[in-house]
């Protein structure tokens, strides 16, 4: 958004005053408007005055082009939503509100890259092994979702909490802000609906591909699938399961994948699709067992705000975005009460006060 | 007239005068969104437990008489101000306000109000761009005790100690000199 100070020329010619008057009205000197002319942006209460006195909006003394400061999101959707204009718009608009704050940030100037010559599923396990060595994660074991968040803290990406307006329809969603690298998370996803899309996001972060007109291609998303696949699940833990699994009645099945799942901590939804690497016509309708395997397990949003000590709220909240939670404590006295809530997802100014007592303690 | 502009500045005052925003004298109004914070649900627990005794007291200054011309204005100046990302220049950061906070401003800025806040991001803003200073919560307790409208006692004590224990925001070094010269003991507050 560029001032347009030439627009004051423009705008006083069209109205039959001149600058000198313009100057008179708003009682500064000629050389001051000059000066606003040349490029310098006049103080609030000059611009209401200029607004009056030429008889325009505001915005127009500035320029109307996108910022491009902050990448279109790139969604998880849940799992049959579409991604659409109005998504896309609420997420922009969503990650706007931390536009300024990410300005106001230090850039992480050393994250991981990854670059592979060839998109296919060799790159992919190698990409897999590479994440998994990054939370020494232990071998044949899938990923958890504290696993998954340390994950992310090990690539510089920044997660932030938020219930979703109502038509965003993801669990997640990634995108950059002044060059940070942040993931958006829907506060009312369960923690194994999670594991998954953190990883997928985490693989579009690290490979730093630059969407085309905003957006992934169909073979760059289906490639980060295949890694946060080969990630979330090992290949020695796919095969263990299938083995297990075969010849068993579908309720048998069913059973057993349960039970994994269910000690393992992810979704039965996710393993089969792992296991249809494996054996390409093995199908099974688990829709309703995941559902109730859910309910053994939280909401993001309900662990973040499983009591009312603001003190318990920063700590986990540490545990899951530590980056987010230093920028915060490093900008703390630059940030007002109401932004500070507004920035966690609170819509209360006295909440905000109660955090900035316990992000002045992590600063300290 | 001061408009107070955020719920810390309302609640340090208004167990020492409860009819602030009653009483004209006082000359004090505040805003609807400022109300609905002190009384909206809060996620966590709140060093100010006692609020709810004062809902009959805190009075906003009704929307039509805030929303005109200039405030529309003025709003959309302040949005274009922190959207193009505009310096403080007291910290050399980019401010950072809230949507709630920038319908305050808005409101100081296109009315004839003196602000009072604790806010440092929302104090710097509105004199950087708007030239209104802020007055603090101690400026308008020494005023109403120099206008005799308060008579300092040793109850007014305890609810300026709780400011400490609330970490309320420091008050300006030449306002709590003027509090010990008037109220004649130490200052007990931040």
């Amino acid at each position: 958004m560029d001032w347009l100070g030439e627009n004051i020329k423009i705008m006083a010619k069209s109205k039959k005053i001149s600058i000198a008057e313009v100057a008179r009205l708003l009682q500064v000197s000629r050389q001051t408007v000059n000066d606003w002319i040349k490029g310098q942006v006049p103080k609030g209460n000059h611009l209401v005055g200029l607004s009056s006195i030429l008889g325009v909006d505001p915005i127009e003394f500035f320029s109307k082009e996108a910022s491009d400061s902050i990448s279109l999101p790139a969604h998880r959707t849940r799992r049959s939503a579409k991604v659409n204009a109005i998504m896309d718009a609420d997420a922009l608009e969503l990650a706007k509100e931390y536009e300024n704050f990410f300005r106001n940030c230090p850039e992480n100037n050393l994250v991981p890259v990854v670059r592979v010559t060839e998109i296919n599923e060799k790159s992919a396990l190698k990409i897999a092994k590479d994440l998994r060595n990054f939370v020494n994660v232990q071998d044949g074991i899938p990923i958890d979702y504290q696993e998954a968040f340390s994950l992310m803290k090990h690539l510089g990406i920044k997660i932030i909490f938020r219930y979703f307006p109502e038509k965003i329809k993801s669990y997640a969603f990634y995108t950059k802000i002044h060059g940070h690298r942040v993931v958006f998370v829907n506060n009312s996803t369960n923690v194994i609906d999670l594991i998954f899309q953190l990883i997928h996001e985490s693989v579009h972060a690290i490979r730093d591909e630059v969407p085309v007109d905003g957006f992934y291609s169909n073979e760059e998303e289906k490639f980060c699938d295949m890694v946060a696949n080969f990630t979330q699940f090992p290949d020695v833990y796919v095969d263990k399961i299938y083995k297990h699994i075969d010849g068993q009645t579908i309720g048998a099945q069913i059973n057993t994948l349960k039970l994994f799942s269910k000690d393992n901590k992810h979704s039965l939804f996710g393993i089969v699709e792992s296991i249809k690497k494996i054996n390409h016509n093995f199908k099974l309708n688990v829709g309703g067992a995941d559902t109730n395997l859910k309910k053994e397990f939280p909401l993001i949003g309900d662990i973040l705000f499983s009591d009312s000590d603001p003190r318990n709220f920063v700590e986990r909240l540490n545990k899951l975005s530590p980056l987010f939670v230093s920028s915060l404590a490093g900008q703390i006295d630059n940030i007002t009460d109401r932004k500070l809530a507004e920035l966690l997802g609170l819509d209360n100014g006295v909440d905000g006060k109660e955090l900035r007592n316990e992000l002045l303690k992590v600063k300290d | 007239m001061h408009i107070l502009c955020d719920t810390c500045s309302v609640l340090m005052l208004i167990r020492i005068v409860p009819d602030m925003f009653i009483d004209e004298k006082y000359e004090c109004v505040t805003t609807n969104d400022v109300i609905h914070e002190i009384y909206r649900t809060t996620r966590f627990k709140s060093k100010y437990p006692w609020r709810d005794k004062y809902k009959d007291k805190i009075k906003a200054i009704p929307e039509s008489k805030i929303i005109n011309g200039k405030y529309l204005i003025t709003y959309k100046v302040i949005q274009s101000i922190i959207q193009r990302g505009t310096i403080n220049t007291e910290t050399d950061k980019v401010f950072d306000l809230s949507r709630v906070d920038q319908k305050i401003a808005a409101c100081v800025a296109s009315h004839d109000y003196y602000i009072t806040t604790v806010d440092k991001g929302l104090k710097d803003f509105i004199f950087q761009q708007f030239d209104k200073p802020n007055m603090s919560p101690l400026y308008l307790l020494n005023k109403w005790i120099n206008m005799g409208f308060l008579v300092w006692n040793e109850n007014f004590r305890t609810v300026l100690e709780d400011w400490d224990k609330c970490k309320e925001a420091p008050q300006p070094l030449n306002d709590i000199e003027e509090f010990e010269r008037i109220a004649g003991c130490k200052y007990p507050g931040p």
